[in-house]
């Protein structure tokens, strides 16, 4: 086993000095994986998510205990740039974001900000973005159309592609497929499967037929702190601990 | 006891007596707007309208007889614009309707004749030839004119439907037009038009960045405090301050301060006859500027207040930062916001009179505010407005209800103004939101 990408270590946060949403999390994600992370609504799933590419920033009176270490370097390093870890640390969020713009722009959106300005490198990479996406076959032809007019479905294809354009090295999924009918979530699984070969991939879900279906490993997360962290059958199969047990058999949660 | 599904009461339920009493205030509202426009529309008729010459005679010993247009009638007087020829200062009679037998007709053979020099002149058609009209004046007196001195002469009395229109829309094409001629009843508006979008266009140009930055930095960058929701909260007040006391402020501060320290520093040969240390054209725009900042700041916010979250989001996670997001995503889609903003700032500007009085405007300025030489703009020069043209005729004339037509007519001039700013805020309210219809999909 080599070594882990992320590792999160002995984490907490709180939302100003009444909030607290997570304490002492321990975890290690391994490379070119697919990691689930499970848990009742309000468990802290979405906010640990957010704390490794430090969007969690963003929200005010935000507080930070504990460290993450990413490829060896601290990301709360004080010499470390936000941009630039949200660069190599992709996100795609819950409900589909695509920007108002057209399907190109959305996907060259970062490159552009990268300091890509080549007319004929953006087209390339968009376009191997939105194969690596499986969603080049649908807007080949369209690329210039709102991305508004897509489906559900597509468009969460379209941010993930977004997200992939940039060539990040870990992409993390917030609950990707929760506002998408069952056949688009198919498709976003499967894509999920794909990527792996490429990325390392850490999904945020509530759908526990899904965190079995894609991941690699799976985290349970009660009350803002890790409960159980294994590899992804041994977890579903033979949990340790009685509150995984219960949340995986539907006792609560 | 159970009762049935039947509807209880009689037939008027609270439900419909809510419904009549919205329907009523709506009914109210409009039906005022259009009143004020039928009324307005009506009193300027006059002004562009080939009204009727009329030849009024009574049974009256001193009374001769009087050929001209009514301008002004109510219970009791009727005045009568007589031109005629040579005599300038006769214009205006004014008749009695007690006098006996007052009568009036109309002869068929009435002329008008707009004189280059002697204004408009009333008489009754003789015969035209060889370049020259000759017509009889009241008073049978036979007058020749040569044509080449004539801007346009028909006869009033006879006029079909088509004439009667273009020469109308002539009337209307001049008023705008026209504004240093001589003769002051048929001066336009031109310089006062002119004056007025000057002046709102250069407001433009301070106000948009200004507002516009402010917006975005009390929405994008002031942690959200105390501090920030008191100036928030004074902002929009500043909306509700009444104007003239930004007139008071702008003459104190621009006028006597800045203006005075300019002249100070840069125009002391010229003192003490001051440059820029008297009212004038920048200083009334940035009078203005001031007046409309709060409009153009909360229409920013609200605009940036609409974007979702999400999207700003998604542009940090894919390594954005805080100017690329807001100059790349956030701004360009609060553009729509800002224009919303700049046209209601536009139309409040252009009907503001209270405060321009102390800062710039005039009822008579000899040039235009705007120059074919650099600068191109007279910034310290006094300017005419269509807004003070109205108060000025309407209250400030030593016979106002001779203007009374003049005044309507200019009024209706700033009212499609406003009202056609505001229906551009309205077309580009309803683009904005089809938009953001993209977003909150």
């Amino acid at each position: 086993m080599t070594a882990p990408i992320i590792e999160i270590k002995d984490l907490g946060l709180s939302y100003g000095p009444e909030q607290s949403v997570l304490s002492n999390v321990e975890l290690s994600l391994e490379r070119n994986a697919v990691t689930a992370i499970i848990g009742a609504s309000g468990s802290g799933k979405s906010s640990l998510l957010r704390c490794l590419n430090r969007l969690v920033e963003l929200t005010p009176k935000v507080r930070i205990t504990g460290d993450i270490v990413f490829e060896g370097e601290s990301i709360f390093g004080s010499r470390v740039d936000p941009t630039i870890l949200r660069q190599r640390i992709g996100m795609v969020f819950q409900k589909p974001n695509p920007f108002p713009m057209s399907i190109f722009e959305n996907v060259a959106y970062g490159l552009r900000l990268a300091g890509e300005k080549s007319p004929r490198i953006l087209q390339e990479k968009v376009e191997q973005a939105l194969i690596a996406a499986a969603l080049w076959d649908e807007v080949r032809d369209r690329l210039d159309a709102r991305a508004a007019v897509l489906s559900g479905g597509q468009q969460q294809r379209l941010v993930i592609a977004r997200a992939i354009a940039v060539e990040p090295e870990v992409l993390l999924l917030d609950e990707p497929a929760s506002s998408l009918d069952p056949i688009s979530t198919l498709r976003i699984e499967e894509l999920i499967y794909r990527l792996k070969q490429e990325f390392t991939i850490v999904v945020v879900t509530h759908n526990m037929q899904q965190a079995a279906r894609v991941s690699d490993w799976a985290a349970f997360m009660h009350d803002g702190t890790i409960v159980e962290y294994d590899n992804t059958t041994n977890l579903f199969t033979n949990p340790r601990e009685v509150r995984t047990e219960d949340y995986i058999t539907g006792r609560f949660g | 006891m159970r009762e049935g599904l039947d509807q209880q009461g009689g037939i008027w339920r609270f439900d419909d007596a809510v419904m009549f009493f919205c329907a009523g205030a709506l009914v109210i509202a409009i039906s005022g707007l259009l009143l004020m426009l039928t009324i307005l529309l009506q009193q300027a008729k006059p002004h562009w309208w080939p009204m009727p010459v009329y030849h009024w005679s009574s049974e009256s010993v001193q009374f001769h007889t009087v050929l001209g247009q009514s301008i002004f009638t109510d219970d009791s007087v009727v005045l009568v614009d007589q031109g005629i020829l040579d005599r300038p200062d006769a214009r205006v009679v004014r008749l009695e309707k007690s006098l006996p037998g007052l009568r009036r007709q109309k002869p068929e053979n009435a002329v008008l004749v707009q004189h280059k020099q002697f204004g408009r002149v009333f008489g009754f058609f003789e015969k035209i030839d060889s370049g020259a009209l000759e017509f009889r004046d009241n008073h049978g007196e036979l007058r020749t004119v040569q044509l080449n001195d004539l801007d346009y002469w028909y006869l009033a009395n006879q006029l079909s439907a088509a004439e009667s229109w273009s020469i109308a829309a002539t009337n209307v094409i001049d008023f705008l037009r026209q504004g240093y001629e001589s003769d002051s009843q048929t001066r336009g508006v031109y310089p006062a038009l002119v004056g007025t979008v000057v002046m709102v266009l250069l407001m433009t140009i301070f106000v948009m960045p200004l507002g516009v930055l402010a917006a975005v930095y009390l929405h994008e960058y002031a942690v959200d405090g105390y501090f920030t929701r008191l100036i928030r909260t004074g902002v929009h007040n500043l909306a509700a301050i009444p104007s003239v006391i930004y007139g008071v402020f702008g003459l104190g501060l621009f006028v006597y301060g800045f203006g005075g320290e300019l002249d100070r520093l840069i125009y002391s040969s010229t003192l003490p006859a001051p440059t820029f240390g008297e009212p004038g054209l920048l200083w009334a725009s940035l009078t203005l500027a001031l007046l409309t900042l709060p409009v153009v700041i909360v229409a920013t916010e609200e605009g940036l207040a609409r974007i979702p979250r999400s999207i700003v989001e998604a542009s940090y996670a894919l390594g954005a930062t805080r100017a690329e997001t807001l100059l790349k995503l956030v701004l360009p889609l609060t553009a729509p916001a800002m224009m919303t903003g700049l046209i209601l700032a536009i139309a409040r500007a252009a009907g503001e009179v209270a405060p321009l009085m102390l800062v710039g405007v005039v009822e008579f300025a000899p040039t235009l505010p705007v120059k074919a030489e650099f600068p191109f703009l007279a910034l310290d020069q006094k300017f005419m407005h269509l807004g003070h043209q109205i108060f000025d005729l309407g209250f400030q004339s030593l016979d106002s209800s001779s203007v009374q037509a003049r005044v309507y007519a200019t009024a209706l001039v700033l009212f499609v103004i406003v009202v056609a700013l505001n229906g551009l805020a309205v077309v580009l309210r309803h683009r904005l939101n089809r938009r953001y219809h993209d977003l909150l999909r």
